[in-house]
Order: structure tokens, then sequence, then C-alpha cells
């Protein structure tokens, strides 16, 4: 199958969205956490990976009081779990069952060993004071979320050097759906930070508007007249190949093109261009941020909101950049609190999403009663129903669990605040598994080759000049305006 | 390798230029007026410290 068939399997419409399925099953999941504020510990089972020399104890549970079962049997547990999950979403979304079992179980094993395997002392260790604790005299920094790095490049191999292994593994190779799931349960864990210091966080809800700005306004206006003007593409292809590299990916890009009526191919055949890019962004920017913006973490974060396109290659991003920058300030002393960097590239991002069904409405409005109005029907004009049609519903997941977990931070008696943190703790331990799935189906879905050959190199060409001549500068322009000079607090 | 539809549409790529409509020029223009109007005040805003609680 091609990249461009695989993409077009997306635009399938079965009974349910992935989008609706990823805030069910993130409500859970939140649901679950928290009644382990006031009752049993429901998710403490879950496997849990921890900085590794000897193999037999990089495996536990996340809840001591689940020490009892050892880390491998913890590790089947989970998977148990989320075989069972996600066969019943594969069901709603009238996937082959069979091959989602078999395909998803290879998925999570190939995925998780890359995590446990980036948890290695030799290449997660910091601090010279861990180095010392392990024994070792040298490391690779990269923290234990270098598994994510790990998880992207086994990904990368099996697409570009085992194809017939990549398609045979497509059923359960659903970033889309992972990401979405992974980011419903990033609003409790950022509500948990962000409730220690509300200033911090009501001044990044303020700067994430500039988000919306830069991408609906400034990206759009000049990649889509770069596209026309330079390269000379119709109205139909820059429309989608526009809202692609300016707003978020894949779903921008196929919400233009329905918008505005285009063949279902043409915004397709942009989204496979569009994951190819956000994969090698993916694997430059955090390094470049770690170099050249470890000073200014937040504005790191806020980058790689606005530089990397597709939510799922940005937030992974934002996790990767977090990673590396906290590392670096570790090893000069200072120990910034986690959370903060994901939470800015996360905000971003659900800003950037928020106004996709406007947008595209605003699009459509144009296009079928102005540029397209002779050729089409009334009845095919844009309607305003459309905007709530095309919202991504997973940003309602988001903002309920943000909401709900700051609002029980803010709120409740103290016995339940003290005990917030370790619940959503434990929802956070599922938000990393689903964070990992979602690096290694990245890779999966990017097969350069095969893009090569397929002759989009026109549309490649545009990519690459809007991108690296432009997106990511004007990105790191805005963000540097924008977040520069604000720090995340320490921890502590 | 693409089908006949894709390589169609690939095709298309290349085709000659179509000239850019005076309501595409109005979406631009406004498109980019607008957002660096607001980004100036954002920024305005932001520096007099309207962003915090």
């Amino acid at each position: 199958m091609t990249a461009i068939a695989e993409a077009r399997t997306t635009v399938r419409s079965p009974a349910i969205t992935e989008d609706t399925l990823a805030v069910w099953i993130g409500l859970a999941v939140f649901a679950l956490g928290l009644i382990s504020i006031n009752g049993p510990d429901l998710l403490g089972w879950l496997v849990n990976t921890s900085v590794w020399l000897d193999p037999a104890k990089a495996l536990g549970t996340v809840a001591r009081g689940y020490s009892d079962l050892s880390g491998a049997a913890a590790l089947v547990a989970t998977y148990l779990a989320f075989l069972v999950v996600l066969t019943v979403s594969a069901a709603a979304l009238r996937l082959d069952l069979k091959r989602f079992v078999a395909a998803f179980t290879v998925v999570f094993w190939i995925a998780y060993a890359s995590w446990i395997a980036g948890s290695y002392a030799h290449v997660a260790v910091v601090t010279p004071a861990d180095l010392k604790r392990y024994g070792i005299d040298w490391s690779l920094k990269l923290t234990n979320e270098a598994g994510y790095v790990v998880a992207l490049l086994v990904g990368l191999v099996i697409a570009n050097f085992f194809p017939r292994l990549a398609d045979w593994l497509k059923e359960a190779i659903r970033p889309d759906l992972y990401i979405k799931v992974a980011i419903v349960l990033l609003g409790a864990v950022f509500a948990v930070t962000a409730a220690g210091k509300l200033n911090l966080a009501s001044g990044l809800l303020f700067r994430g508007v500039a988000a919306i700005v830069e991408a609906y306004l400034i990206y759009w206006a000049v990649v889509y007249y770069v596209s026309r003007r330079w390269f000379g593409f119709s109205r139909e292809w820059a429309a989608p190949l526009a809202s692609g590299i300016s707003i978020c990916g894949v779903a921008a890009a196929i919400a233009t093109g329905g918008a505005i009526r285009a063949r279902p191919a043409v915004p397709v055949l942009v989204s496979s261009l569009v994951v190819v890019f956000a994969v090698v962004e993916v694997l430059i920017l955090p390094f470049v941020a770690q170099h050249f913006l470890s000073s200014e973490p937040l504005v790191a974060g806020a980058w790689m909101g606005l530089a990397i396109k597709t939510d799922g290659a940005a937030v992974a991003g934002g996790g990767i950049t977090e990673a590396l920058i906290l590392a670096k300030a570790a090893e000069e002393g200072i120990n910034y609190q986690p959370g903060w960097i994901l939470g800015t590239t996360a905000t971003v991002k659900v800003f950037i999403d928020i106004f996709i069904g406007i947008w595209a409405f605003i699009l459509g409005y144009i296009w079928t009663n102005h540029i397209n109005a002779k050729t089409t029907p009334e009845r095919d004009r844009a309607q305003v129903g459309e905007i709530w049609q095309r919202f991504p519903k997973f940003i309602l997941g988001y903002l309920a669990t943000f909401a709900v977990g700051l609002g029980i931070a803010l709120w409740a008696p103290a016995e339940t605040t003290a005990k917030l943190p370790a619940a959503i703790g434990e929802t956070n331990v599922v938000r990393v598994i689903f964070f990992v799935l979602t690096f290694f189906s990245i890779g999966v879905l990017s097969n350069f080759k095969t893009l090569w050959r397929q002759g989009l190199g026109k549309l490649a060409a545009v990519y690459v000049v809007s991108l690296f001549g432009f997106v990511i500068w004007v990105g790191l322009a805005i963000s540097w305006i924008f977040f520069a000079g604000i720090k995340p607090p320490l921890a502590g | 390798m693409l089908n006949n539809e894709d390589r169609a549409l690939v095709e298309e790529l290349a085709s000659p230029f179509e000239p850019l409509l005076p309501i595409e020029k109005q979406l631009i223009a406004w498109s980019l007026g607008l957002g660096i109007a607001l980004l100036i005040l954002l920024a305005a805003l932001g520096h007099v410290g309207l962003g915090q609680l």
C-alpha cells in the first residue's frame, strides 16, 4: 500500500470517529485515576519503567500498594488492559479485529521495548549525582524520555526497510487516536502543574492566543501566496497545502479540503507530505532547541507547538524538548519543575486546533460563494453547522480534564488536594504509553523512499521553502517575543 | 507506486498558473494585515502585564 493509500484510509467515516473515541478513553482513564483519591487504587498496578543498569530492575508498578506484582506481570497486565480497551475501540471504528489484535500486540511490545531501551542508564542518566549513584562514568544524558526517540527511529526503520511489516501493522498504526487520548490526559497533568503557579499558567494561556493569530492569519496567507504565485498551484491544491503547513497538518489539510469542496485525494496527498516533514522536524528541532534555547525553556516549548505540524508530532516534540532542556539545566544545577515546557507546547497546539472549524468555514464560505460560486449548487454551499462538525472534539476532553483537575487542586479539601498529584501521576503513566505508541506509529507511517518515488517533488518543494524558509523562523521569532524571559518554576 | 487517479492529480501540479482573483488578494492582504496588527496588540498587552491574573 502506498503512503497515499495509507493516508486515504484515515478519511473513511466509521460509526464513531477516532477524535470522539479519544475523548471517551481519556475521560475514562482520568475518572479511574480520580477514584483513587477517596477509594480503591484502580490504576496502581500499571507498569512503570525506571532508569536501569540491571534489566531485572527496569520494571515495577506505579503504586507501592501493588509492589507484590512483579514488573513483568505489571507489563503483561498493562498490555492486556490496553489491548482490551483499544480492541473495543477498533470494533467501534469497524476495523478488522483479528488483524488489529495481532498488529497491536506487535506495536505495543516494540513500542514499550523502545521505551525500556531509552531508560538504560547510559542513555538516560543526567546529573553527576545520578552517574555516581548508578556507578557509571558516562551517559548520553537524554533522560528516560529518549525512549520516544528510540520508538520513532524503530518505526522509521520498519517503514523504510521492512515495508511489508509496516503494511501488516497498519491496522494498529493510529497516531491520531493515540495522541488525542494522550492530550486529553495531559489536560489534568497540566492542571496539577499549573495550580501551583496560576499567574504563570494564565500568562501562558494569554500568550497562546498569539499562536492562533500567527498560524491562521500570518502563516496561512504567506504559504498560500507562495504556493499560488511562486509555484503556480491551483486554488484547489494551494488551500489545503497552506492549511497543512500552517495550522496543524493532516487535520487542517483535510478540513480545508472538505470545506472548499476539493477532491478528497488532494488533502490526502498533502497529508502524506505533512507526516514525513513532521518526523524530520521532531528529529531535529528539539535538539536545536536544547542547544540554543536551554536558557529560554518556554520559548522552546512554544516553538515546538508553532513549528512542528500535526498534533502528535508537535506534542511529542514538546516532550522531547522538555526532557532535553531539563537535562541540560540539571547538569548546570538548575532543576526546573517538569511539565511547563510540554504544557506550553500542548497549550499552543490546542489553541491552534480550536479554530480549525471556524477557519475551514471561512475558507468554505469564500470558495463556495465567491471563487466557485458559478459551479457550486446552492445546497452545497458552506453551512455554519460545519464549524461544529469540523471542531476537534478531543479539545473538549483536554479542557474538561484541565478544568476538573484545576478545580480539585484549588478548591477541594486539603486531604483530597494532597492526593491529587499521585492520582494524576497514575493517569500520566497511561499518557506516556500513548505517547510511545504515537512516536512508533508516526515512524511507521513515514516511508521517505515511497514519497520521493511518487513524484510529489513540487509539493515537497513548497513545503521545504515554506517550512524551513519561513514557518520555523517566524515561529521562533513569535515564540521569543511572547515567551522570552518567562521561566518555569524551580522544582521543590 | 501511484494509481492512475493519483498520477493524474500529481500531473495537475504542472498545470498552467491560475491568476490570483481579487478575492484571493483580499483574503491574503486582510489575513496578513489583521495578523500583524493583532500580534502587535497582543505583544503590547502582554508587555503591560495583562496576561497575568
